[in-house]
C-alpha cells in the first residue's frame, strides 16, 4: 500500500496492532499514541491481558466416548441420505416425546410412499426430508417445588421455608 | 484423501480436537459442543465435494461458527444478562474466600461464555481458532473494521470480568 | 407522633426494637422493619427450638393444611420425620428419602439481594400471639394500592420467625406458614446433634451454581422492575434454575428447552393463561406453581406469591426475555460474570 497518508489513532487499533493486523501507517499511529498517552497504554495492557488469557487456555478435552457418539450420529445421517424407494411411515411424523435434554435436536427422516403399483417404478421419487423435531419436555414439578424451597431457605427463614419439603407435594415423583 | 480433499472421517480424525476446541469455547459446555461438532461434520461431509483445498482449518472454523450462529438464531435468545450492583443490599457481604489471584481456565471459560455472541465469536475465532481478521470478516459477513472493534470490545469486557484476578 | 420506646428484650439478645404502639410507617420504621426481618433470617443459627409448623393454603375456594415437626439445635435445622426429612446447616441441605440422604443444596447465599424497603412500605407493630409467644409483626404494604400483602410475626424475645402470612390483592390471607406450638425457645443452647457423615450420592447432585447458563438461555437481570436475579443454577437433569427476589418474595424460574408435554403434567391444577401459551397452575404446600411454554421453552415458576402476582411475573419475564433477543444489544444490558457470586 504505497502512498498511504498518516491515519488517526483509534482505540480499536490497539487490538489489531497486537494481532499484527494493521497497516504500517496504522501501526505508526498506535506507537505514537502509546508513547504519549497513559490511557492508551492502560487499554493496551487490558487487551493484552485478555488476549493472552484466552490464548493460554489449554486445548479442551472432550469427555470419554465423545467421538464414538459423534461419528455414530454423522454416519447415521449419511445412511439416511440413501436414494431409495421407501415407504411412508406415519408413525415417524408428528411429535415425539423426548426425555428432558437441554440441548439438541432430533433428526427424523420422513419417507414418502410412491403410488402403489408397477407404474411407480417409472415415477419413483426418492425424496428424503430432514425434519428437525424439537423434543417435548415434562417438568418434574414436584422436584422443582422442592428445589425452590431449598434455594429460598438459604436467604429466608430456614425452618418455615424447608417445612413443605417434608411433605409430599401431592405429585407423583 | 483424493486431490487434496479429505474424507469427513479424516477431518474428524485429524482436526477433531480443533473442531471441539472452537465448539467448546463458543458454547461453554460439553453437550452443546457435541451437538455443534456433530452438525459441523454433517455439513463437512455434504460440503466436501465443493471444497477447494486452501485453509482447511479456516473452512472448518467457518462451518462451526455458522452452526453455532444458526443455533443462536433459531433460539432467538442471548446469554445471561447483567447483575446490578445494588447499593440497597441487605445481606452482609460473603466472607472473603481464600484469595485466588490467578484466573483458572474454568473462570476464563465462564467469562467467555458470559460475553454476548457478537463479541464472543470474534474473540474465539481470533484467539482460539487463530483466524485472520479477513477470515473472521468473511465468516461473519461483516467488514474488517467491525471485526476490529468487536474483538477489541470483547477483550476489554473479558478483562473487566476477570478483574478480580491478577493479570 | 408518639415517641418510640426502646426496650431491652430478653436475656442474651442484642439490642432489638420493640414497638408498643402502632405507628404510621416512616423511614425509621422501614429501617426497623428491615432489621427485624434481617434478624429473623438468621435466627435459627442463634436460637434453639422445637415445635410444629402448620402450612395452610387456599386452593379452589377451600383451605388445605399440613403439619410438620421442626427443630433447630446449635444451628442445625431439622424438618419432618420418618421417610421425609430435611436437614439444614449453614447453606448445606440434606434430604432423606427411601434411598438414603442426598445433597439437596450446597451453595451459599448470594449478594445483590434488594432491600425489602425498596419496593414495599414496611411497618412494625405489636403482633398477635403465635404459639403462645408474644410477637412483633412486620407488615409489607403495596405502596401503590395501600393494601397489605405480607405479614411476618417474629418472636419478640428471640427474633425467630413464627408466622408468615401472604395476602392477596384484597388483603385477604391466601397462605400461611407458622408455628402452632413451640418449646425451648429462648432457652439455653444445646450442643448440635452429631450428624453422621452423609454419604454423597452421585445422582441427583445438588444444583450447581453457574456464572453463565448454557449458551442460549436468557436470564433477565430484573423482572417487572422489582425482582432481581440473585442466582443461576444448573440442575443435574440439565434444567436451568433462576432465582429472583424483591427482598420479600422469592421466585424460581425453571427453564427447559422444548415445548411442554401437557400429558406429562401432574393431575389437578387449574388452567391459567400466561402470555401467548395456555398455562397450568397449581397451589401446593410449597407455593404457587405455574407451568407454560413460550417460544420453544418450557418454564415452571414456583413462589409463595399468590397466583395473579406470579402470572404478572411470568408475563413480565416473557416480555423481558423477548426484548433481549436479537444480536445487537446494549452492552449495559449484559453480563457480569460468576465473580459476583463470591
Amino acid at each position: 500500500m504505497t502512498g498511504e497518508g498518516p491515519v488517526a489513532y483509534s482505540e480499536d487499533l490497539l487490538s489489531a496492532w497486537l494481532d499484527g493486523a494493521c497497516t504500517d501507517a496504522e501501526a505508526a499511529a498506535v506507537e505514537a499514541a502509546l508513547a504519549s498517552s497513559p490511557e492508551a497504554r492502560e487499554r493496551l495492557a487490558e487487551v493484552t491481558s485478555a488476549r493472552s488469557l484466552v490464548r493460554g487456555l489449554p486445548t479442551p478435552e472432550p469427555p470419554p466416548g465423545f467421538w464414538d457418539r459423534v461419528v455414530a450420529v454423522v454416519e447415521a445421517d449419511g445412511a439416511s441420505d440413501a436414494s431409495d424407494l421407501v415407504v411412508a411411515d406415519p408413525a415417524s411424523a408428528g411429535v415425539r416425546l423426548a426425555p428432558v435434554v437441554p440441548i439438541g435436536r432430533r433428526r427424523a427422516t420422513t419417507r414418502w410412499l410412491a403410488a402403489a403399483g408397477a407404474a411407480v417404478a417409472a415415477a419413483v421419487v426418492a425424496a428424503v426430508v430432514l425434519v428437525p423435531q424439537p423434543g417435548r419436555v415434562t417438568p418434574p414439578v414436584g422436584a422443582l417445588v422442592d428445589a425452590h424451597a431449598l434455594r429460598s431457605s438459604v436467604q429466608s427463614d430456614v425452618a418455615s421455608t424447608l417445612a413443605p419439603l417434608a411433605l409430599s407435594a401431592g405429585f407423583h415423583r | 484423501m483424493t486431490d487434496g480433499v479429505p474424507t469427513w472421517e479424516e477431518v474428524a480424525r485429524d482436526h477433531g480436537r480443533f473442531l471441539y476446541a472452537v465448539a467448546f469455547r463458543l458454547s461453554g459446555n460439553d453437550d452443546e459442543a457435541q451437538d455443534l461438532v456433530q452438525e459441523a461434520l454433517i455439513r463437512v461431509r455434504r460440503g466436501l465435494e465443493r471444497y477447494e483445498p486452501g485453509s482447511l482449518e479456516g473452512w472448518l472454523a467457518r462451518i462451526v461458527t455458522n452452526v453455532f450462529l444458526d443455533e443462536m438464531r433459531r433460539r432467538k435468545r442471548r446469554p445471561t444478562t447483567a447483575l446490578p450492583d445494588d447499593p440497597d443490599r441487605v445481606l452482609p457481604a460473603a466472607p472473603a474466600a481464600d484469595e485466588v489471584t490467578t484466573a483458572l481456565p474454568d473462570d476464563i471459560q465462564a467469562a467467555l461464555a458470559s460475553l454476548p455472541e457478537e463479541f464472543r465469536v470474534p474473540v474465539v475465532l481470533c484467539d482460539v481458532a487463530d483466524q485472520s481478521y479477513e477470515q473472521i470478516a468473511a465468516t461473519l459477513g461483516i467488514p474488517v473494521g467491525t471485526v476490529r472493534s468487536r474483538l477489541h470490545r470483547g477483550r476489554k469486557l473479558l478483562r473487566e470480568l476477570l478483574s478480580e484476578y491478577a493479570a | 407522633m408518639r415517641p418510640r420506646v426502646r426496650r431491652a428484650l430478653g436475656v442474651g439478645v442484642a439490642a432489638a426494637v420493640a414497638v408498643t404502639v402502632a405507628l404510621p410507617a416512616t423511614a425509621a420504621q422501614a429501617d426497623d422493619a428491615v432489621a427485624v426481618l434481617q434478624r429473623a433470617r438468621t435466627a435459627t443459627v442463634r436460637e434453639d427450638f422445637s415445635g410444629t409448623v402448620q402450612i395452610e393454603w387456599l386452593v379452589g375456594g377451600g383451605w388445605k393444611s399440613e403439619k410438620v415437626p421442626v427443630s433447630a439445635t446449635g444451628g442445625t435445622v431439622q424438618v419432618g420425620e420418618g421417610t421425609r426429612q430435611v436437614e439444614g446447616k449453614g447453606h448445606d441441605r440434606w434430604i432423606a428419602g427411601v434411598s438414603g440422604w442426598q445433597a439437596g443444596w450446597d451453595q451459599p447465599a448470594t449478594l445483590g439481594v434488594p432491600s425489602p424497603a425498596k419496593h414495599w412500605k414496611l411497618s412494625v407493630a405489636k403482633g398477635p400471639d403465635v404459639a403462645g409467644r408474644t410477637t412483633t409483626v412486620v407488615t409489607a404494604t403495596d405502596p401503590r394500592t395501600h393494601v397489605p400483602r405480607l405479614r411476618e410475626s417474629v418472636d419478640r424475645a428471640t427474633g425467630v420467625l413464627l408466622r408468615r402470612e401472604v395476602l392477596d390483592r384484597a388483603g385477604r390471607p391466601v397462605r400461611a406458614v407458622g408455628f402452632v406450638e413451640v418449646q425451648k425457645l429462648g432457652g439455653p443452647r444445646s450442643t448440635p446433634p452429631t450428624t453422621p457423615a452423609r454419604a454423597r450420592r452421585s445422582a441427583p447432585r445438588a444444583p450447581k451454581l453457574v456464572g453463565a447458563l448454557p449458551s442460549g438461555y436468557v436470564a433477565p437481570r430484573t423482572v417487572a422492575d422489582r425482582y432481581v436475579l440473585t442466582g443461576r443454577y444448573e440442575r443435574a437433569d440439565g434444567t436451568a434454575q433462576l432465582y429472583y427476589t424483591d427482598g420479600l418474595f422469592g421466585v424460581s424460574v425453571f427453564e427447559q428447552d422444548g415445548d411442554l408435554d401437557w400429558a406429562g403434567l401432574p393431575k389437578g391444577g387449574g388452567a391459567n393463561s400466561v402470555l401467548s401459551g395456555q398455562g397450568r397452575e397449581y397451589q401446593v404446600a410449597g407455593g404457587t406453581v405455574e407451568v407454560w411454554s413460550h417460544d420453544g421453552v418450557t418454564r415452571t415458576l414456583v413462589s409463595d406469591l399468590p397466583a395473579p402476582d406470579l402470572s404478572d411475573f411470568a408475563r413480565a419475564f416473557d416480555a423481558r426475555s423477548d426484548a433481549a433477543g436479537g444480536l445487537l444489544g446494549d452492552a449495559a444490558d449484559f453480563l457480569l460474570g460468576p465473580f459476583g457470586w463470591r
